[in-house]
């Protein structure tokens, strides 16, 4: 079954990037949380001993015309772990879901800076998702440490 | 039930972001620029201030995998048609010792047409395959360069566009087509397809292939042209490759009605960089025309062999020096533009030196986000005949959403 308020598509892509980042051997947990565009899944992460991994979230943020959806997973300290674009839509553009690009957050802590042009790579001709994907990023650690607290 | 109210719509939703409306299918956006311009130096010494172009973005999209787009602009405010009166004089009489004597003979309606300009700028569905692979057709941009893409005011530095992406790259270069493209590695970006090509009657001399542009509204198809650009990606750096290739002939059997007759070949490069505020962007191409010798004997409007253009431009972004934690960038720049429509010219052809034409602008972009540019520069446009040389100060505004 699919996750909630995503296409098989893209929760198939959700599953596999959680399995990539925590481990095969990961256990989840998932709960809907409610965002701007309606309910998207989030989850927390469990090793194969019981203890906290971390925790992911699928969220969305504005492309020039259509939306893009991300999904950022962090582990038990609240750094970001990984970023994974589940879904790009717009007719141009799509670097934002290259490796190079995505890497740079990986480590960043909630509230850190992360200013495109300074802290994290613009991309020429990608200005619009380049400060989409970065703002959504900063919105989602915040929730990942209050999950991975709560739990 | 979003369509039918949509149209009327439009104008109450240009002034939000398109995040405001990202839950509905059908998104709006839109750029707009304005301009004072003084000449300081030059033949023309009247400033004028502009609304240059105002363009609405419309876009839906029906599923993840379709969508459609499209931009509709207006350049210069208004267009119309209107009836000018003019006095006429008219010789009615000849006197006997041979002088004429004129008579007003009332006057005439004559059309005067505004500046403005009214034009669908893209038109096109377009049909993801995968994620890394698609294609769209329909009126398209054509692939070539930077700026004929992406030419929203805040992505390029002056209030007006480079030179290069005027005369040499006709921005806006459009016509209908269809375009595949894909990522087969990661950084690469491949496009390539066909369109319907541009038109060898009205390349010019000074024009370059600027007036050969059909612009989509009922386009001569005779010569369906190659266009293919690749892009590379890389940290801090994107490298671009496009060329075009396709006759111009139009299907006019004086020139040749074979589908490359009369061809045009462009090649052109560009880079842009960034790094910590520092931005450097430069392109370079050549446009060879194979048979410009015959395209003058047909239609004399003095066409190139060969044309070449290039520029080179680097801007800083000094605000963080002063204000560390700022969202906001203040960036002086300069850029160097050399573009000459008559590098080779045929046999029949005089080469103009008019034509080879330098340009430096240096000024200051502020930028309060980075969709919203407050511009200010100076120009200093010369060329290698010495005559007509202007420098003017620019002031402008725009943004994109």
């Amino acid at each position: 079954m699919a996750d909630v308020g995503l296409d098989a598509r893209s929760s198939e892509k959700a599953q596999a990037a959680l399995r990539r980042i925590f481990g095969a051997a990961m256990q989840t947990t998932s709960a809907p949380l409610v965002t701007k565009f309606g309910k998207r899944p989030s989850w927390t992460v469990r090793g194969e001993a019981g203890n906290i991994a971390g925790a992911a979230m699928v969220d969305e943020v504005p492309g020039k015309s259509e939306r893009i959806t991300i999904l950022v997973a962090s582990g038990p300290d609240g750094r970001l772990k990984d970023l994974e674009v589940l879904a790009y839509r717009e007719s141009y553009g799509g670097e934002v879901a290259q490796e190079a690009w995505r890497a740079q957050f990986r480590g960043k802590k909630p509230g850190e800076p992360l200013r495109v042009g300074r802290q994290i790579r613009n991309i020429s001709g990608a200005t619009i998702s380049t400060n989409s994907v970065s703002a959504g990023v900063a919105r989602c650690l915040p929730v990942l440490a209050a999950l991975v607290v709560a739990r | 039930m979003i369509r039918p109210i949509f149209v009327a719509s439009t104008l109450l939703y240009a002034c939000t972001s398109a995040f405001a409306q990202a839950d509905s299918k059908t998104t709006v956006g839109g750029y707009a620029e304005a301009e004072y311009v003084n000449p300081v130096a030059g033949p023309h010494t009247k400033s004028h201030a502009d609304v240059h172009r105002l363009v609405l973005f419309v876009a839906h999209g029906f599923n993840d995998k379709l969508s459609f787009h499209s931009e509709l602009e207006v350049e210069h405010v208004l267009t119309e048609l209107s009836k000018k009166s003019t006095t006429v004089t008219t010789i009615d009489k000849v006197t006997a010792n041979g002088d004429s004597v004129k008579t007003k003979s009332g006057s005439v309606l004559t059309d005067v047409s505004s500046p403005g300009y009214l034009a669908v700028e893209q038109a096109f569905v377009d049909y993801r395959l995968g994620a890394t692979a698609g294609f769209r057709t329909g009126l398209l941009l054509v692939p070539v360069g930077i700026v004929n893409e992406t030419h929203e005011p805040n992505t390029y530095h002056g209030v007006h566009r480079p030179l290069y992406a005027n005369s040499f790259i006709p921005t806006t270069w459009r016509d209908l087509g269809i375009i595949a493209y894909g990522n087969p590695l990661e950084g690469l970006h491949l496009k390539g397809g066909i369109m319907a090509g541009l038109l060898g009657a009205n390349i010019g001399g000074a024009s370059g292939l600027r007036s050969g542009r059909q612009k989509g509204g009922k386009s001569n198809a005779e010569n369906l042209s190659l266009v293919a650009r690749a892009e590379y990606t890389m940290p801090y750096v994107k490298l671009g490759l496009s060329s075009w290739f396709g006759g111009t002939s139009g299907g006019d059997t004086a020139v040749g009605d074979g589908n490359f007759d009369a061809s045009v070949l462009v090649v052109a490069g560009d880079v842009r960089a960034e790094y910590q505020g520092l931005f450097v962007r430069a392109e370079a191409g050549v446009i060879e025309l194979a048979d410009a010798q015959k395209l003058q004997t047909v239609y004399k409007k003095n066409p190139g062999e060969r044309m070449l253009g290039g520029y080179i431009e680097v801007a800083y972004d000094v605000l963080p020096l002063l204000l560390p934690e700022t969202e906001q960038a203040l960036l002086p720049f300069v850029r160097f533009e050399k573009i000459d429509t008559h590098a080779e010219v045929p046999a029949n052809v005089a080469a103009n030196e008019a034509n080879a034409q330098t340009q430096i602008v240096a000024g200051l972009t502020w930028k309060p986000h980075s969709q919203v540019s407050f511009k200010a520069d100076y120009s200093w446009q010369r060329n290698q005949a010495d005559i007509n040389g202007v420098d003017l100060v620019k002031l402008g505004v725009g943004c994109s959403f």
